[in-house]
């Protein structure tokens, strides 16, 4: 009896550890009914952000995690002030409302706290306002595609972010600028209008689509690529943007410089800005240039942007950052979504449609207990909380041996668990099938 | 159009006779009663009057009497179908005698359906049985009725608008003086010296009032009472939720107002379709839910959603009762919420925690038949302290102890009684929810020597033991004998019926109330509660029952006086609260020196029952135990074996030679072991419950609550002969008018003749006593007679007319009618003599003279 109670109590505490940070929200709008996230640190602070928001200019649901390294700084900061620059970027046939640019973006939830300093805020306010205002005047100077406009708006954000840490006319450096610019993040970021699905990616998170068969199987659509060194594209892209000379030293180890493990990321300025410029704002500030830096900038911030449109077969997104990724493949995770969603949909109170009879009220009913006896009922009921579950405690060997090793991992607390496992954090959007169903509309 | 009341408040009223808390149909009936009885009344309702609740939420349908084998609960059922009646040609609301088909399809249930004709048709000769099933589908084409065996038509089951109901009942209420409330919750309850209720607190002020009534429904017993250790008044009743289908009229033209309310009693559901629409609803367990209550006892249960998965198992039966259901539109689904009882009785009655505070509860969805009449009774009970209407027994809020107000023993329970709504339970059902709540402290020994165990008031108790038991079996008995047929327990009941009555049986007794009284004024005080005389010599026990102002039976006990101020008493299980109850309420006014305590927990009680009890209890004690030395009817404090303080009285509730004996519960095992091993030498035998309940119906032995009651005398039941008039006692002068004036009711015993009892239905208690091919009166408990060799009942004949002589009882032709099937029977007025094949033939006591 002592050792079920300290198991129990164990499980009870592993449960706790790993739902502290859960969050679910029905949104029921368009294409999306409801998003789960949670988050597992690693690291002390935590350096993974997300946050969820809609541009009520274009009806745009925004959708991003944020992976920082080198301090939680910079992510914390793209978590918060990307947005606004993407609301403000909605080409001028989505515009469904021309609302001025500080009143477009609504929040739905954010991992990190919404408010900023306030001198910061004043000058970042300006920032976008002015990035607007260009936008604007330059619709045309582009092909006016989402694709041009999300790249657009991650580079300004970046350029912005970098420009904040530069001295002042009187030399004066703000440190806390100084240091967003020298942290960085890496963001995957889900743009959904309608049908329309974008991902841009920045950095080794990931996006991935769970797409159902006919036959009621499901599959992985990854629907972004890791910015690192298995990237065979990543790696020439790099390469032939440097001399030749820099071959053996651009990318050592696996790294950038052989530093940083993302190729393309915000923030990061060391891999940006010229060898003196450094040495002015940020040698100061304990962060010297790294070795080999010739021809900067090595890093880009131009995200790699992926377009699908969603189909009644498309049942849900999942945003992680590369934490998760480290312990599940896309194609378990998606099968745990899947899985997952299943055991919930078999809780969900029945509700007749209207006009259904008696005789097929129980014939639907038959149905469900059907499919209730085929699925089992998680442990969790938030679908990010179930996935990071099963990354932990693996996949086999039943609940007894997945708490096992769930409590082993756990144990470890964070700070030093860096040296175990990364920052995990997942979103899971699932999408209305009934809205999706819905009649075709052609925009495009 | 319905009414509502403009305010009639421009103040709170300053004082009340009586507050009546909810403003449903118990709550209006309450209220009703009262003020016509002249009471100031007033009615505080927390939302509208009818409006909220289960009433509010009721289908408005009235079972009518023949639907309860319990003839307390015909009486009261015909007092509420006759208020409304009567309401009904004064007042207009919807009220329409459709009546009520039930049907079976199982012989269980066929036997339940004829009995119910047989009680029926006594009444009303027209109540209809129907076998042929084209018959049944001429009458009712849109029902399945294939499989059907049996249908019964109740012509006297009623639809009405409960809603308007309530609000004639208040109207009139209000006419009559009392004050209605509505949107004013009661916030709390005021008890002060004495927890005595001296006001209510109300949303719009304060009523000063000495009697309040909770008949709040569900929300029963969750006023604040901040006094009490709870901080309000525990009940044994908790709200579970039922469900039903509200939708459109069958496609039929068969259909019309008239058309009968349907139960079907195999597959638990009921159907009420009219020509607009069609009500359906399932009482499947899985498809009931207990609430949940929140953490906090004063605040609102929880109405929860309906669940159309929870329901389903009722749909499948629904529909395929009535194929056409299925084309109707899903229509709305709506919750029900009702208060449940363990038992499935409501609930009456002046709490014992605060004197004032009345209840009238838990309504077990029978809440519109039944509460016209309990609220008629309460309001007699508190102008008069009795009910003429009927026994109030059954319904007695002191049947309860304190763990039946248990959360979590309600919550295991009220989902099964929930679901037994509309089934009949005879004396032999058992539950299979929240059991072993109590056992005696051998309760596992008994386990393993093969009892299979009974519950009464949540006290298991061995009803009869297996000859080879599985270690791994389940020993307690849930459902009813089938009642048709030998039940499985036949022979092993013959065989531990033979030990006790040829050799030895041992029973646990244990369930037994148990009282030590004690206190200077213990004589008077007793003599004045007991109608025989309990001033006897120290070591005597004494038979006697405690008798109402009116002569009846408030308990039936055994005193045994063990000091010169020492009484230890025993009384029937389920008299445990209401005994001390009553013995209080007469210390309060005698202002006796006298101290009650209940021992029920303290000690186990072990029957040995036979001739060679004597020998027994000889080997196991070590002292004489010859006629001489230990007389019937005598009590000693004993030692058996190493272990002390056992208290032996030679009584055994069944008039068969032996002792029981009271051991403390810490040496309960040992003297269990000891008493086994000393037993071999006689062929002890364990003997069960139902062994107890053969022997003594055999004998004319009639037990409290199972035969006599609150309603019947001792001059009615044979037992003058233990009165003693020449002291006095309570209800000394209802007894000396009715042995002047004679009994117009007399208890007998019954031998059934030509009675098969393998293919025969078997009597339960409750059949029809006929004289002549007239109804005469009813049995009361019945049981299989080993040595008489036929089925024997206890029951009473009535002649309200000219009195029951002893030449109404001698002549004439008796017959019994079991399940619309009659027979022969013989009369006996006293005990009859029993041979026994022994060596041994004592002069047994005979407990009806």
């Amino acid at each position: 009896t002592e050792f079920r109670r300290h198991n129990r109590s164990s499980r009870w505490n592993a449960d706790a550890h790993l739902r502290a940070h859960e969050r679910s929200a029905n949104v029921e709008d368009d294409a999306i009914m409801r998003v789960d996230t949670c988050q597992l640190a690693a690291n002390n602070p935590i350096e993974d952000f997300y946050s969820a928001a809609k541009c009520l200019s274009s009806r745009a649901f925004l959708f991003g995690v944020f992976d920082g390294h080198g301090g939680q700084q910079c992510s914390r900061h793209i978590s918060t002030n990307l947005y606004p620059y993407l609301c403000a970027s909605v080409l001028k046939k989505h515009e469904v409302v021309d609302y001025p640019s500080d009143q477009r973006l609504e929040w739905l939830f954010s991992s990190s706290d919404g408010h900023l300093p306030n001198a910061f805020k004043g000058r970042e306010t300006q920032h976008i306002a002015e990035y607007h205002k260009q936008f604007k005047k330059n619709a045309n100077a582009y092909t006016g595609t989402v694709r041009e406009a999300l790249k657009l708006a991650f580079e300004t954000c970046d350029k912005d972010l970098a420009e904040n840490a530069l001295p002042s006319a009187k030399g004066v450096i703000d440190r806390h600028a100084a240091m967003v610019a020298a942290s960085g993040s890496c963001c995957t970021l889900a743009h959904i209008r309608s049908r329309h699905l974008h991902v841009a990616n920045l950095g080794d998170a990931a996006a991935v689509l769970g797409v159902v068969n006919p036959n009621g199987s499901v599959t992985a659509r990854q629907l972004s690529r890791a910015h690192c060194v298995d990237n065979a594209d990543e790696v020439h892209r790099i390469r032939i943007a440097h001399p030749a000379s820099e071959s053996q030293t651009v990318l050592r180890g696996g790294r950038l410089l052989g530093e940083l493990f993302p190729l393309r990321a915000f923030g990061d300025v060391r891999y940006k800005w010229p060898l003196d410029l450094q040495k002015v704002v940020l040698e100061p500030l304990g962060h010297p240039p790294p070795q080999h830096l010739f021809t900067p900038p090595y890093l880009s911030t131009s995200p790699e942007v992926f377009y699908h449109k969603l189909t009644p077969n498309d049942r849900f997104l999942v945003l992680a950052t590369d934490g998760l990724w480290e312990w599940l493949d896309p194609d378990t995770v998606v099968r745990l979504v899947h899985d997952h969603t299943l055991g919930t949909i078999t809780q969900q109170p029945y509700v007749p449609k209207s006009g259904t009879s008696l005789r097929q009220v129980r014939e639907q009913l038959k149905d469900r207990a059907r499919g209730e006896q085929k699925t089992k009922k998680p442990i969790d009921e938030n679908c990010a909380t179930h996935i990071i579950r099963h990354a932990l405690g693996g996949v086999s060997g039943g609940a007894t041996k997945q708490y096992e090793r769930l409590i082993d991992i756990l144990q470890v607390p964070p700070g030093r668990a860096r040296n175990y496992r990364d920052d995990i954090t997942v979103i899971v959007i699932h999408f209305n099938e009934t809205f999706l169903d819905g009649h075709e509309d052609d925009e495009e | 159009a319905r009414w509502r009341w403009a305010r009639s408040y421009t103040t709170a009223v300053a004082n009340a006779d009586v507050v009546v808390c909810g403003g449903g149909i118990s709550g209006t009936s309450i209220a009703y009663h009262l003020a016509k009885r002249g009471k100031k009344v007033a009615l505080v309702e927390k939302d509208s009057i009818g409006c909220s609740g289960a009433t509010g939420l009721s289908a408005g349908l009235v079972s009518s009497p023949i639907f309860w084998q319990d003839t307390s609960l015909q009486a009261i059922a015909q007092a509420s179908l006759d208020l409304y009646s009567h309401l009904a040609t004064t007042c207009k609301f919807r009220y329409i005698k459709c009546g009520r088909t039930y049907l079976a399809s199982s012989m269980a249930n066929e036997i339940l359906l004829r009995r119910m004709y047989s009680r029926g048709v006594v009444h009303n000769d027209k109540v209809e049985l129907l076998d042929c099933q084209s018959e049944m589908l001429e009458r009712w084409p849109f029902l399945q009725t294939e499989d059907v065996q049996l249908a019964l038509f109740s012509p006297e089951d009623v639809a009405l608008d409960p809603v308007a109901l309530c609000q004639h009942l208040a109207l009139i209420a209000k006419d009559y003086g009392a004050l209605i409330y509505e949107s004013n919750p009661v916030l709390e309850v005021h008890i002060g010296d004495e927890k005595q209720v001296y006001g209510v607190s109300t949303k719009m002020g304060f009523i000063e009032t000495s009697h309040f009534v909770d008949a709040a429904g569900i929300w029963a017993g969750s006023h604040l009472v901040k006094a009490l250790p709870h901080q309000h008044v525990q009940t044994a009743a908790y709200p579970c939720t039922y469900s039903y289908i509200h939708t459109s009229k069958l496609p039929t033209g068969s259909v019309s107002d008239m058309t009968p309310i349907f139960n079907d009693l195999d597959g638990n559901v009921m159907l009420r379709t009219t020509s607009f629409k069609t009500l359906c609803a399932g009482f499947a367990e899985e498809s009931i839910r207990p609430l949940a209550r929140q953490t906090g006892s004063a605040t609102p249960w929880q109405h929860p959603e309906p669940d159309w998965n929870t329901f389903d198992p009722n749909l499948e039966k629904l529909i395929s009762r009535c194929p056409m259901l299925g084309d109707c539109n899903h229509g709305d689904l709506i919750v029900g919420m009702e208060a449940y009882t363990p038992d499935k009785l409501p609930t009456i009655g002046e709490s014992s925690q605060a004197k004032g505070y009345w209840v009238m509860c838990g309504m077990n969805g029978q809440g519109l038949s039944l509460a016209g009449g309990l609220g008629k009774i309460l309001g007699e009970l508190m102008c008069e302290s009795q009910s003429s209407t009927a026994d109030v027994a059954r319904v007695d809020v002191g049947r309860f102890i304190d763990l039946h107000a248990n959360n979590q023993y309600l919550i295991g329970r009220t989902p099964e009684v929930a679901a037994l709504t509309y089934s009949n339970l005879y004396h032999s059902h058992q539950c299979h929810t929240a059991r072993n709540l109590r056992m005696a402290p051998i309760y596992h020994q008994l386990r393993d020597a093969g009892a299979v165990f009974g519950e009464i008031m949540g006290y298991e108790r061995p009803l009869w033991f297996e000859k080879t038991p599985k270690t791994e079996r389940n020993a307690l008995m849930s459902g009813q004998d089938a009642l048709i047929g030998k039940p499985e327990w036949f022979e092993r009941v013959a065989s531990e019926y033979e030990a006790c009555r040829e050799r030895v049986g041992l029973m646990d007794m244990s369930s037994f109330s148990k009282y030590d009284i004690t206190g200077e004024d213990a004589v008077e005080y007793l003599q004045f509660l007991c109608s025989a005389n309990v001033d006897e010599p120290i070591g005597t026990t004494v038979y006697t029952g405690m008798q109402h102002q009116k002569g009846g039976y408030v308990t039936d006990c055994t005193l045994s006086r063990l000091g010169e101020k020492k009484f230890f008493m025993v009384a029937p299980t389920i008299q445990q609260e209401r005994v001390l109850v009553w013995m209080k309420k007469w210390q309060a006014i005698l202002k006796a020196r006298v101290h009650v305590q209940d021992v029920t927990g303290a000690y186990t009680a072990l029957d040995l029952i036979g001739p060679s009890s004597r020998y027994l209890m000889g080997d196991i004690t070590g002292l004489s135990m010859s006629s001489n030395d230990f007389p019937t009817f005598r009590c000693q404090e004993i030692n058996i074996g190493m272990a002390t303080g056992i208290r032996a009285i030679s009584v055994t509730h069944c008039g068969e030679l032996g002792w029981v004996i009271y051991v403390p519960n810490e040496v309960a095992q040992n003297v269990y072991e000891k008493i086994l091993d000393a037993g071999k030498e006689y062929s002890l035998q364990h003997a069960g419950y139902y062994t107890l309940r053969q022997l003594r119906i055999e004998k004319f032995y009639v037990y409290w609550g199972q035969d006599i009651n609150a309603t019947v005398t001792p001059v009615e039941c044979g037992r003058l002969f233990r009165v003693d008039f020449k002291k006095d006692f309570i209800g000394k002068k209802a007894l000396e008018e009715q042995v002047e004036r004679g009994v117009s009711k007399r208890f007998v015993q019954l031998l059934v003749d030509g009675h098969d009892k393998e293919t025969d239905p078997w009597p339960q208690g409750g059949e029809t006593i006929l004289k002549d091919g007239r109804a005469v009166g009813l049995t009361t408990s019945a049981a299989y007679g080993f040595t008489l060799g036929c089925q024997v009942c206890i029951g009473y004949v009535e002649n309200k007319e000219f009195g029951v002589s002893p030449e109404f009882v001698s002549s004439g032709h008796f017959e019994i009618d079991i399940a619309g099937k009659r027979f022969t029977c013989r009369l006996n007025v006293h005990s009859p003599s029993l041979p026994m094949i022994s060596s041994e033939h004592p002069l047994h006591y005979r407990p009806t003279q």
